[in-house]
């Protein structure tokens, strides 16, 4: 690859040990197309490998190399260096989440805050079906538009990055997890949403939200979660007025009769020992 | 040395951008300029109002304190802080109404199809005219003000 210019990467370090942050200088060179990360990666092969950051999948779907690029918050794979029209990059932590070294921070509380909102299908038919599942439940297009905005979330914390009341109140849900509630409550298979209301209607969920708008414009996959808590906070009011009734989720598509023995296809089999065990304890732990 | 010395070792903090993050974000979109103007007025109008508590409360000292106090906030520089207090309170009025609509689901629309380049609701036309309807009653709002303000001094 041919360079065109040199670029310095001013990055912001957590030291771990001393409990501070230092500021350190590379200069890298930059190839047409070059991505923040692959300049990441060319420093920790070249220039510094002690240097730590997250990256996996390098093509904006796993979420986890998410940093502040030059004062805001941007997936590193998915900003070229070039479009950034400056000799000077600025790179530092997610803001709002603990640290953890370098560039790393811990997304701990995110998910916790995540797993607050119950983001899975409540039913209250709940019995063999819900946990062996033979067949889907009934979903018309249109009802598959009211959410799907919402279900291209990457959970890459750029929002909460971003959201000036997450940068106040470590207790606020964020707008990660506020968007999940309504993107369930939107859900016509769904039947949770007296549940899920009743644990975003507080000053820490949604009437924390201040309608900055951060979290929309710094979202890398236009799942606008501002509109989300908004018409979350449509819901509550509807509920607390009365006009919300009871929700009955859709029920399930009928059996296929024109398939004799048909039967049901069974998961593969773990592969490490171990893991099935491991994998039930983590379904009680959460999800019961 | 054991996993929890470890851990004991090494230091991490809440990376908060705390009350600086309300302008700290270099990514400032309009709402963001709004909301940062929203608390500060908000701040601004309660000082005030502990000020003008103040001033009106010397009353109850008798009628000669009340002229005492009058007389100290009875100027033009005072007029020109009063302009801006209403600047102020007009502002977070007509954003409040706007924040009123757009939080509870007004003026918004529906969720749309992801498909690039993506649509943030609060661009589109609908949030945005409103902003500039509430623009114009401002101004309109601060010029009788002001009108009002000049009569006493001027004319």
């Amino acid at each position: 690859m041919e360079t065109v210019k040199k670029v310095t990467f001013r990055i912001k370090r957590w030291i771990p040990e001393e409990g501070k942050f230092r500021i350190d200088a590379f200069e890298i060179p930059v190839f047409r197309g070059m991505t923040v990360l692959e300049g990441l990666i060319y420093i920790k092969e070249n220039l510094d490998s002690s240097l730590a950051f997250r990256r996996s999948c390098r093509m904006a779907t796993c979420g986890i190399c998410g940093i502040i690029i030059n004062g805001k918050p941007m997936l590193a794979c998915a900003t070229q260096i070039l479009h950034l029209n400056s000799d000077t990059i600025t790179l530092e932590p997610l803001k709002n989440l603990p640290l953890v070294k370098d560039l790393v921070v811990d997304h701990t509380p995110f998910f916790e805050k995540q797993r607050l909102i119950k983001p899975y299908i409540i039913r209250q038919d709940e019995g063999e079906e819900y946990w062996n599942p033979t067949r889907e439940y009934k979903q018309t297009p249109e009802e598959v538009e009211e959410y799907l905005q919402f279900s291209y979330c990457l959970t890459c914390a750029l929002c909460y990055a971003a959201c000036p009341t997450s940068g106040t109140n470590k207790n606020y849900l964020g707008p990660q997890a506020l968007m999940n509630a309504y993107r369930f409550i939107a859900d016509s298979r769904d039947e949770g949403v007296f549940i899920r209301l009743d644990i975003v209607d507080s000053p820490d969920g949604c009437w924390g939200c201040h309608l900055a708008g951060s979290c929309s414009d710094a979202c890398p996959k236009g799942v606008d979660p501002a509109l989300a808590i908004q018409l979350l906070r449509k819901k509550v009011i509807e509920r607390d007025l009365g006009y919300l009734k009871t929700v009955k989720g859709t029920s399930l598509v009928s059996p296929l009769p024109h398939i004799e023995g048909a039967k049901r296809v069974e998961p593969p089999k773990f592969t490490i020992r171990g893991a099935k065990k491991k994998a039930q304890e983590i379904l009680e732990k959460y999800f019961k | 040395m054991g996993f929890a010395k470890r851990e004991k070792k090494y230091k991490s903090k809440y990376n908060m951008t705390g009350t600086l993050g309300w302008i700290g974000n270099l990514r400032m979109n309009m709402e963001r300029y709004l909301y940062f103007l929203h608390r500060v007025t908000g701040i601004g109008l309660v000082l005030y109002l502990i000020l003008h508590i103040l001033v009106t409360s010397s009353r109850m000292y008798g009628e000669g304190a009340y002229e005492i106090s009058h007389s100290i906030i009875n100027n033009p520089i005072a007029d020109i802080g009063l302009f801006f207090v209403m600047a102020g309170l007009i502002f977070h009025g007509v954003n409040g109404i706007r924040l009123i609509l757009n939080e509870y689901g007004f003026l918004l629309g529906k969720p749309t199809k992801p498909v690039y380049p993506y649509r943030q609701v609060l661009k589109t036309r609908g949030p945005r005219y409103f902003i500039l309807l509430m623009i114009i009653i401002g101004a309109i709002l601060l010029l009788i003000v002001g009108y009002e303000l000049l009569l006493v001094w001027v004319f």
